[in-house]
């Protein structure tokens, strides 16, 4: 183990509470790999600060800190308020999961193909069901992401999603994970693995959310989530991630992503608040033709961190990647970009872009970008930009000029700069459903408990 | 047509030795101007003369700073007035360098600025199928294609598209008192007719334009009632558009040296 992480002792005790506590329901290959998972983050520890992926991210507290499974809330809700959590597409298959766990009453799987296999819980832990989950942790790489080794370790009610080849699944395949706040510290390590066959189609939205509006109870979740992506042949995947768990959250998202040939993997990604938020792609060009674009979003305010981490590795010629990440910051948060491109050597005629663009709305908030292209091949067009910057003030003065308040302008401009992002999610009704939920970041003042809505919207934007 | 003959007439906007400095360079030295209802103004002048200070300081633009003098529009002290707050009260300016603004549609600009110029006169909020219905009307005035409406504000324009959606915004807003800032610069002849034709289209006895420009061609189609000259930052001489012509004969040198004397 490096100096440059922690040990997490606090970890231990729990991942013997949760292996005793399951020992009747893990089948042997389950107990196998978790027992693995758990011995690799052990031996990596939690990163802290000076390690060289983890720079701008200090989870080190968690170290200290028990914190087990969050527990089956006491009341399950018997609606959701469809408004805010389908992203305005009311049909479809919808799975959710409370505090960690399927629940079925808030699920439907209505609107899925024949053929799309969708298993969790027991089923999935099922000997019989080994060729459906035969991907299962062949993504992620759990020797150098010690979340995802520990995601591993605790893994029980994650779910798989299987859409044969050929097959086009219409309505976007959504899941929701909320937390219901306890008061006390409470972790949760969603697992998600997306196979899609040769030459299938499907969207799949993520999300991450509090189950309660308004003041947070205290105590600090923890969400450690996996997902795990494998593109066949000319498979064409779009991934929405969501995370909005707010300030009481420490939130680390792995989303590892392995493309065959001329396969499509397109995701949108937006960051609405945390304490801590680490979102990491990991993405393989393992076949040629193949096409990866990246489009991330994040809104912070007050203290609010958000540590947008991405890899894309092209390991073979013709291959084509995109990076547009952009921030909006307020308040004293924290937002930090770091995209590495590794180009192969023989990963000829490649091209990769990436750009990060930061509008800064006030004077204390920190935008570091670091964009690192790791070239090996001669014949490749790679590009990166990154930009930080205030509104627009001649803009601003234009929109006045035209009868619109100062607010309603700033308003204005900031959705001018997020829109580039959110219309990557492509269809209409998402692009919509994105947003609305950015629109209700920025003004309702009910989900800002401090009364701070106003760095968004303020007079003065310092 | 004058105003002196006419005891119960009060100017829409009344230019009091105003002032004002740009960049910390003295600009307007005590220019005074009176534009009643319905009138049409013509500014000429050289380059540097103070003309865009001028429309800058009108529109509540912070580049320009007023040091003395008032302007009353509509019998209140414009200064007293935020831009939007100007704006709500029908002064529009259309820029001579109109602005990019990439993720704004020009609808949505268009029915934000009207709607809130119309709840500023106690109106109902348009919705978006009524409001398009209006700016494609307008648009059509200018002979601009209804795609116009939904690209971003600007983005990519040429400069002649840039300039006829000024117009475009001015139509949809019908301002009181507009005010054109070198509008027909950049513009050949038949951009020039349909801007003429967006501004002819809008002129009523109730409407007054000040038409900021460099030549005297634009006043072909856009007949003044005054012509102004504008040098060193005071107006000069006026006169009627008999004025405009004898400038674009004579030059503005002899009026210059007038100015500075």
């Amino acid at each position: 183990m490096s100096t440059a992480t922690v040990q997490a002792t606090a970890f231990e005790a729990e991942f013997d509470r949760f292996a005793k506590l399951t020992a009747d329901t893990a089948p042997a290959w389950l107990r196998t790999m978790r027992h693995e998972a758990f011995e690799q983050f052990r031996a990596q520890g939690i990163p802290g600060p000076k390690h060289e992926e983890w720079l701008y991210t200090n989870l080190t507290p968690l170290a200290r800190t028990a914190l087990p499974l969050a527990p089956r809330p006491g009341e399950v809700p018997t609606s959701l308020a469809a408004h805010r959590f389908t992203l305005g597409v009311e049909t479809g298959p919808r799975l959710v999961f409370l505090n960690g766990r399927f629940e079925p009453t808030l699920s439907s799987t209505s609107g899925l193909p024949d053929g799309v296999v969708l298993i969790h819980g027991a089923a999935l832990r099922d000997e019989e069901h080994a060729e459906l989950r035969k991907e299962l942790g062949t993504v992620a790489d759990t020797s150098v992401h010690p979340f995802a080794a520990l995601n591993t370790a605790f893994l029980n009610d994650g779910f798989v999603l299987r859409v044969p080849a050929g097959v086009v699944v219409d309505e976007p395949v959504q899941t929701l994970f909320l937390h219901t706040p306890t008061g006390q510290p409470v972790a949760v390590h969603p697992r998600i693995l997306v196979v899609a066959e040769e030459n299938s189609q499907v969207t799949f939205v993520e999300r991450y959310g509090i189950n309660c509006i308004g003041a947070l109870a205290g105590g600090t979740c923890f969400t450690n989530a996996v997902t795990e992506y494998v593109l066949g042949q000319s498979a064409r995947v779009k991934a929405v991630r969501i995370q909005h768990e707010g300030t009481s959250t420490y939130h680390v998202g792995l989303t590892a992503v392995r493309q065959a040939r001329d396969s499509h993997f397109d995701a949108v990604t937006l960051s609405l608040g945390g304490a801590i938020d680490r979102n990491e792609f990991s993405i393989d060009i393992d076949g040629e033709g193949a096409e990866c674009n990246l489009a991330g979003l994040y809104v912070l305010n007050r203290n609010e961190h958000v540590d947008n981490h991405t890899v894309v590795r092209h390991n073979v010629p013709h291959g084509r990647s995109s990076q547009l990440f952009k921030g909006v910051l307020a308040g004293k948060s924290h937002g930090a970009f770091t995209g590495r491109v590794i180009v192969a050597k023989h990963a000829q005629k490649t091209i990769a872009e990436q750009a990060n663009h930061t509008l800064l709305l006030s004077d204390g908030a920190v935008a570091e970008t670091r964009p690192q292209l790791e070239i090996y091949a001669d014949d490749v067009q790679c590009t990166h930009g990154a930009t930080i910057g205030r509104l627009d003030e001649e803009a601003l003065y234009y929109l006045r000029a035209r009868a619109i308040d100062p607010g309603t302008a700033r308003n204005m401009l900031v959705h001018a700069f997020a829109s580039e992002v959110t219309e990557a999610a492509g269809s209409p009704q998402l692009v919509e459903g994105l947003e609305r939920l950015i629109a209700s970041r920025l003004e309702r003042p009910s989900e800002d408990p401090d009364g701070t809505t106003s760095a968004f919207r303020g007079e003065s934007p310092a | 047509m004058s105003n002196d003959s006419d005891p119960l007439h009060n100017p829409l906007l009344s230019i009091r030795e105003v002032h004002a400095s740009a960049g910390g360079k003295a600009i307007l030295k005590g220019l005074s101007l009176e534009v009643g209802p319905g009138e049409v103004h013509a500014i000429m002048g050289p380059n540097g003369s103070g003309k865009s200070t001028l429309a800058r300081v009108l529109t509540g633009n912070e580049n320009a700073e007023v040091t003395s003098g008032e302007v009353l529009y509509k019998g209140q002290d414009l200064f007293g007035l935020a831009p939007e707050e100007r704006a709500r009260e029908g002064l529009f300016l259309a820029f001579q360098y109109p602005v990019e603004i990439p993720g704004i549609a020009n609808s949505t600009l268009l029915r934000e600025g009207l709607n809130a110029m119309r709840e500023h006169r106690g109106e109902p909020e348009l919705d978006a199928i009524d409001f398009l219905e209006i700016a494609k009307a307008k648009a059509d005035v200018l002979e601009m294609e209804p795609t116009m409406l939904s690209r971003a504000v600007n983005h990519g324009f040429s400069g002649g598209e840039k300039k006829r959606n000024e117009v475009l915004q001015m139509l949809v807003l019908e301002p009181t008192l507009a005010i054109l800032d070198e509008t027909d610069s950049g513009l050949d002849i038949d951009a020039l007719q349909v801007v003429a034709k967006g501004v002819n289209a809008l002129r009523d006895k109730g409407r007054s334009f000040i038409v900021i420009t460099h030549y005297q061609r634009l006043l072909d189609y856009i007949v003044p009632d005054f012509v102004h000259v504008l040098a060193n930052g005071r107006i000069v001489r006026s006169g009627d558009k008999d004025l405009a012509l004898e400038l674009e004969a004579k030059g503005y040198a002899w009026l210059e040296e007038g100015a500075s004397a």
